[in-house]
């Protein structure tokens, strides 16, 4: 009896310890070109997770596990939404399936966590999150983000004043980690730089249950607020905002996470009428996005956003790069190099990127208002293109990077007053 | 008295077995694996300090994680933040762990039982909040990044022998510690605490320092860890870190040093290597702690003592 | 004057979800001493039966009481199979709660999937009310009504019924109760069922001021065990009281030092813990 429940935990352990201690298999002469994937299926992210696993499917499709003329495997990885796992993560991925490359990272702060591995095991990382500074003050020598959270805000706070001139003072509302600084402290320079004002910033914790206390201080002269939401909040304060009544006093700008369409079925009326900006909309009209629309549809049985894009858009950038090493991976400053100063002009539904010679790239920021169409679904239509845009916006690079990195602090508040 | 010489012989045998594979191994498997090893080191020092009050004295802390988070985030902010040594880190973070965990068992020691799992699960709570909150402290929801290890012992496999001599330490101090008088009081307190009382001893001071040595030893794993991950998060703090370090205790077997190991060891296998196998990992860690808590109460060590009792029956028989 | 409004109002909606959550804790605590840690995540799955009877049937009251019967069977059937076999065994309780934590979390992923859902609370409750300068959420009038009817028709149960003395009988003392001719097994059912009842019901409540997604159940769970610590294991009172305390401080807090926002909230905790280690209305260890 004992015997046989000691069996009953001995067996599967012992085919656990064996998988796992498995020296990795000798270097091979030249296998499979190993692409590691790094995505969230449990916990709070999951949902986004669903979005980039089904946009995989979507490439591999589209591409095949074949690029310049050899195997491609994938390796994929679940951080479960959690930071601290995705370096352990990412870390197998780099010391066991000895990937030649690794995308991913939901969340700001998991680029920042995972980007010094890169260097550590000398192989190329896209981060597909958008940590600012690793592409501006803390650049690592094999790692390149997709984009750069403020990037997109930079683009829009010009729009907005330029097209929106009665917007003078604006709230910003943003969660209270990098992605929300990043996003806030982007429109806010650009914003006042032009001559807006942001009278009143607000950070709260990304699990916020009840938004009461925060939408109880909006200051009642503002014209606009501006808002980054991340993870559960997309559902959360837009239907507390509307329940408030407030819905209608303050015109709403934002950050394109806020209405992405990973969560904007569940949304309710409540988001109509936003304006937002972003790298992506499922709107954009080309016909490598309607393409990439069809075929996501088919799978996942909704549009996608920005996160389904990215996945499939980095994906691309990667197959791009490794044909233009022909297929030379094991040279992996050849291969970064090749990552790192990256011309995409199609293929993507997104449009064409291009390296910005600073660990990032260039590329169109959509204008987008979320509203329904002809049969009651609700889309983010997009207003305006603002193509090629750099992380540094206008500003000149060396300049830009003197000043402190955006955070909880910068840049400050100067017409908050009390 | 034989069989308990022999019993002796088997432990040291058994001792110098698991010693000699955790010095060979990693010279013949891949970078990963030394990783995985490193962290069952890092978590058996955890479990093992858990098990020092769970397991010796009886007392159920629900909140392990608070002073590993301690230990680790001080670390992280010593170095991270003001350039601190490896040593200096280490001073500081042990300082914080005492001061943290003193505070807590101030409070929680007034309770005992299920009130004593429930208030040391609030305390964690709070050092919770404070990782999660404490914006310019701890960096919040972003963590602490950029942690690195002394040029000496950068690499994976010095610091694992760096871990398992610090672990291989810890193994020694506590089973000096529970062989000795003041661990037969741990036990005796265990099993009454009204009659250690009626026999004169300070029952509340022999917990207070028993909760102190398991704190500071957390703390020192928390210390490891953040070396180990050059990275801190508050999910290094939550409850789920807590949970684990019970379940690590439970599974090996509680009230025996080679338990905590044992099942620090088998829990970060599989934790490493479900995902592998299914994508229905939450479930197959779930069902472990069912499993456990129906069917191994006294552990995988449980099981073995009940087979030598078998076994030495069979012979007597 | 109508800012103070506002928040104590905010305040005191979210308390009255906190009550509901941690009335089911404090009572399950109470009788059985089970730190039950599955009781947010009985929240969460209450929340989805309630989306799905929603959308099969339209009535949103149903959808209220379908999530409270489902959870409160499922309640009772660990009570039952699981907990009942560790009596005693307090440890070993906790854990395996925590156990069918993750189980639950990854059966709402194969069941009802990744994507974070939305549930329309009717009509007539989705408006702003408005007496004079003062402009307030339906929904959330609504949330305080409910729940102060909920406390009122806990309080007759447990004074005014037969069953209701026996399960103040067993909070008090359950060996006393057991041989003062109270049905122990029988009350232990009883207060599991009606504990996870209330969490599944106040898991439909909170969805379409919450929306409902992964997780839901630890962002929750936090503020309902602040509130039992408060306000005292058992105690009717003590969690009406306590709720109300934890949804007006966390307002308070918010607005006035977000910083600090858990901080505000744990530390007044950890003061009760250290001063009353029983809670505010807590029968004294």
């Amino acid at each position: 009896m004992i015997r046989k429940r000691i069996a009953f935990l001995v067996v599967p352990l012992a085919f656990a310890l064996a998988a796992l201690l498995a020296a990795g298999p000798a270097l091979a002469a030249k296998g499979p070109i190993k692409i590691g994937l790094l995505t969230s299926k449990k916990g709070v992210l999951a949902k986004h997770g669903s979005d980039q696993m089904n946009a995989l499917k979507v490439f591999r499709e589209k591409f095949g596990d074949k690029v310049a003329g050899r195997d491609v495997k994938f390796f994929i990885e679940d951080n479960e939404s959690k930071v601290a796992l995705a370096v352990t993560r990412v870390r197998k991925l780099l010391t066991r399936d000895k990937v030649h490359i690794v995308m991913g990272g939901l969340f700001g702060s998991t680029g920042y966590a995972i980007a010094p591995l890169a260097d550590r095991y000398k192989t190329p990382i896209l981060i597909w999150s958008c940590p600012d500074d690793i592409s501006k003050r803390k650049r690592k020598k094999y790692a390149v983000t997709y984009f750069s959270c403020s990037q997109p805000m930079h683009a829009f706070a010009h729009w907005v004043r330029t097209s929106m001139p009665n917007i003078k003072k604006v709230i910003t509302i943003g969660p209270d980690y990098a992605f929300g600084y990043e996003s806030t402290g982007g429109f806010q320079q650009v914003f006042e730089d032009m001559g807006g004002k942001v009278i009143q910033k607000m950070y709260m914790p990304i699990n916020t249950v009840d938004y009461g206390p925060y939408i109880g201080k909006l200051k009642k002269d503002a014209d606009a607020l501006f808002i980054t939401l991340a993870g559960a909040q997309a559902l959360r304060l837009p239907k507390q905002l509307k329940e408030a009544g407030l819905a209608n006093k303050y015109v709403i700008l934002g950050n394109g996470t806020n209405t992405d369409e990973f969560v904007l079925d569940a949304q309710g009326d409540e988001v109509l009428g936003w304006i937002s900006a972003l790298i992506y909309s499922a709107d954009i009209q080309t016909k490598d996005n309607q393409d990439f629309v069809k075929s996501f549809v088919k799978h996942a049985k909704k549009d996608p956003g920005y996160y389904a894009e990215g996945y499939y858009g980095g994906l691309v950038s990667i197959y791009k790069a490794i044909e233009e090493v022909k297929g030379n991976v094991e040279d992996k400053d050849k291969f970064f190099a090749a990552l790192r100063n990256l011309k995409v002009a199609t293929g993507m539904p997104a449009g064409p990127r291009a390296s910005d010679g600073h660990g990032t790239f260039k590329m169109n920021v959509y204008v987008r208002m979320t509203m329904k169409d002809e049969t009651g679904k609700k889309r983010n239509k997009v207003l305006a293109i603002i193509p090629n845009v750099s992380q540094f916006w206008n500003y000149k690079p060396d300049e830009f990077m003197k000043l402190p990195p955006y955070s909880r602090d910068y840049p400050p508040c100067k017409n908050c007053g009390n | 008295m034989r069989g308990e010489l022999l019993a002796t012989r088997g432990r040291v045998i058994a001792i110098a077995a698991v010693l000699a594979f955790a010095i060979v191994s990693p010279l013949f498997v891949d970078e990963f694996s030394v990783l995985v090893l490193n962290q069952c080191l890092i978590w058996g020092i955890l479990a093992l300090s858990l098990d020092l009050m769970l397991g010796y004295t009886g007392m159920a802390s629900l909140g392990h994680a608070a002073y590993f988070g301690t230990g680790a985030y001080a670390t992280a902010i010593m170095s991270a933040t003001y350039g601190a040594s490896f040593g200096e880190a280490f001073v500081v973070a042990i300082i914080a762990a005492a001061v943290v965990t003193a505070i807590c068992a101030l409070v929680a020691l007034r309770a005992s039982d299920v009130y004593f799992l429930m208030i040391t699960f609030a305390l964690a709570m709070l050092i919770w909040g404070l990782a999660y909150r404490w914006d310019s402290m701890t960096g919040g929801e972003n963590g602490i990044a950029g942690i690195d290890r002394p040029l000496f012992m950068e690499d994976t496999i010095t610091y694992y022998y760096f871990t398992l001599i610090v672990a291989a330490g810890v193994f020694l101090f506590f089973s000096v510690l529970v062989h000795s008088c003041f661990g037969k009081t741990m036990v005796g307190i265990r099993e009454s605490e009204s009659r250690m009382r009626a026999l004169g001893y300070n029952v509340w001071l022999h917990k207070f320092i028993i909760y102190m040595i398991s704190g500071l030893f957390s703390g020192l794993a928390g210390f490891l860890w953040v070396y180990y991950n050059s990275y801190v998060a508050p999910t290094d703090v939550e409850l789920v870190t807590s949970f684990n370090a019970l379940l690590m205790v439970s599974l090996g077997g509680p009230g025996t040093l080679a338990g905590p190991l044992l099942g620090s060891t088998i829990f970060v296998i599989l934790d490493n290597s479900v995902n592998m196998f299914t994508e229905r990992s939450l479930t197959v860690v779930g069902c472990i702690y069912i499993v456990v808590v129906l069917f191994a109460p006294e552990g995988i060590m449980g099981f073995i003592k009940q087979l030598r009792t078998k076994a030495q029956e069979a012979n007597n028989g | 004057m109508t800012f103070w409004l506002t928040q104590i109002f905010n305040g005191v909606s979210y308390g009255a979800i906190v009550f509901l959550l941690a009335m089911g804790l404090s009572l399950i605590f109470g009788v059985m001493k089970v730190i039950n840690v599955t009781h947010g995540t009985y929240f969460l799955v209450g929340a989805y039966f309630g989306l799905t009877t929603l959308k099969q049937t339209g009535n949103f009251f149903l959808a209220i009481l379908i999530g409270g019967i489902a959870i409160a069977i499922m309640g009772i059937v660990i009570e039952r199979v699981f907990l009942r076999r560790l009596q005693g065994n307090d440890l070993g309780q906790v854990l395996i709660t925590m156990g069918f934590v993750l189980v639950l979390q990854d059966a709402i992923l194969v069941i009802w999937g990744p994507d974070p859902v939305s549930m329309d609370a009717p009509k007539f409750l989705a408006s702003t009310g408005r007496i004079g300068g003062f402009s307030f959420p339906m929904y959330r009038l609504f949330l305080i009504v409910f729940a102060a009817v909920t406390a009122a028709a806990l309080w007759f149960f447990e004074s005014r019924t037969k069953i209701g003395s026996s399960v103040r009988a067993a909070v008090d003392d359950v060996e006393m109760a057991g041989g003062m001719g109270v049905n122990v097994p029988v009350v232990f059912s009883l207060v599991f069922g009606l504990g996870s009842f209330l969490a599944g019901m106040s898991g439909v409540l909170a969805a379409p001021w919450l929306g409902i997604q992964a997780g839901l159940d630890f962002e929750i769970l936090p503020f309902a065990f602040v509130a039992i610590i408060v306000g005292g294991m058992g105690s009717l009172k003590g969690a009406v009281v306590a709720s109300l305390l934890v949804g007006i401080i966390d307002n308070l807090g918010k607005t006035f030092f977000p910083e600090f926002a858990y901080f505000t909230l744990f530390l007044p905790m950890a003061v009760i813990l250290a001063i009353r280690p029983s809670g505010l209305f807590g029968r004294a260890m």
